[in-house]
């Protein structure tokens, strides 16, 4: 794999590699890894086509991912934007032992991240009152839409501190794997386990806070 | 947790949102654009104010040794003038 981006021909076209061997679905991811790693030689021999390929190709799975860590559109867009000028500037680390778009989500992570800890830092987060929790709560799940589900739990995640917030979000609003979530933080399986665990510790005495507070 | 379960339940509601539509190539390709431009070499102002110092430097040298061989030149020295005052 390594090797096919070194070699393989500067061509930035959409052939039909290994057809007639793939089932379907397979055989689509496979071209589209294929034509990365095209793209990805040709940007690295001087070729500014082929990056504007990748960027088009990629950009709303990227989106999809940023949409987690801002919901403001203006931000989510200056959010995807730096994950591909990042990806950019790293590109001639890329060693294809895993797909482009893995890649990818491992830096929109990392820049996603760090837009977190960057808000917390200038008190711009903007968060639910957990004493309105209840009420939002009370009605059934399947009655909120999911654009007003997403919202408030962005709003209840951002109580907490970003790592926690990461982990929470990556585990459970995007039920990725602890596997999964290891990769894309950078961090062990049992880093990953451990922040959960307190993430959700921290959860529930917010939680506990709010209600002491209510019932008083 | 019951707090945990609601959660559980919002998250798979949110899951189904789909994401806004966006097209940041030309944005992306912009930037790079900015980067690469700005961390090309460029040539300081007062590099060539420098290059201008040195190639007058050079020229005076040039000049200067000549005029250093002329004057050492025994013939050109016999034919100099030597003011009154100073011999």
């Amino acid at each position: 794999m390594e090797h096919r981006v070194l070699y393989s021909e500067c061509a930035g076209t959409e052939d039909g590699r290994d057809s007639q061997v793939l089932p379907s679905k397979r055989r689509e991811t496979s071209q589209v890894q294929e034509m990365d790693l095209d793209d990805i030689r040709c940007c690295l021999s001087g070729d500014g086509e082929a990056y504007r390929r990748l960027v088009e190709r990629h950009q709303q799975r990227v989106s999809a991912i940023m949409w987690r860590f801002s919901r403001d559109t203006e931000t989510h867009e200056d959010l995807v934007q730096d994950v591909f000028v990042e990806a950019y500037e790293s590109l001639a680390t890329y060693r294809a032992r895993a797909p482009f778009s893995h890649w990818l989500a491992r830096i929109a992570t990392r820049v996603g991240y760090r837009h977190w800890k960057r808000e917390r830092r200038e008190g711009t987060i903007q968060t639910v009152p957990l004493a309105e929790w209840d009420a939002v709560l009370e009605q059934p799940a399947d009655d909120v839409e999911p654009a007003e589900a997403a919202e408030l739990l962005h709003r209840l995640l951002a109580l907490l501190p970003p790592r926690d917030r990461l982990v929470l979000t990556l585990r459970y609003v995007e039920e990725h794997s602890v596997e999964k979530t290891a990769e894309l933080t950078g961090w062990s399986k049992t880093m990953v386990k451990v922040q959960a665990w307190r993430a959700r510790g921290k959860l529930r005495q917010l939680f506990e806070k709010a209600t002491q507070g209510t019932d008083r | 947790m019951n707090e945990e379960n609601r959660i559980g339940k919002l998250a798979q509601r949110a899951r189904l949102e789909t994401p806004p539509h966006v097209d940041v190539t030309h944005r992306v390709m912009a930037a790079l654009r900015v980067k690469t431009r700005e961390s090309a070499p460029r040539v300081d102002p007062l590099a060539w104010v420098a290059a201008a110092a040195a190639a007058a430097a050079i020229a005076v040298l040039v000049a200067a040794s000549g005029f250093g061989e002329s004057w050492t030149d025994t013939f050109m020295a016999s034919r100099i003038d030597i003011p009154w005052w100073l011999l």
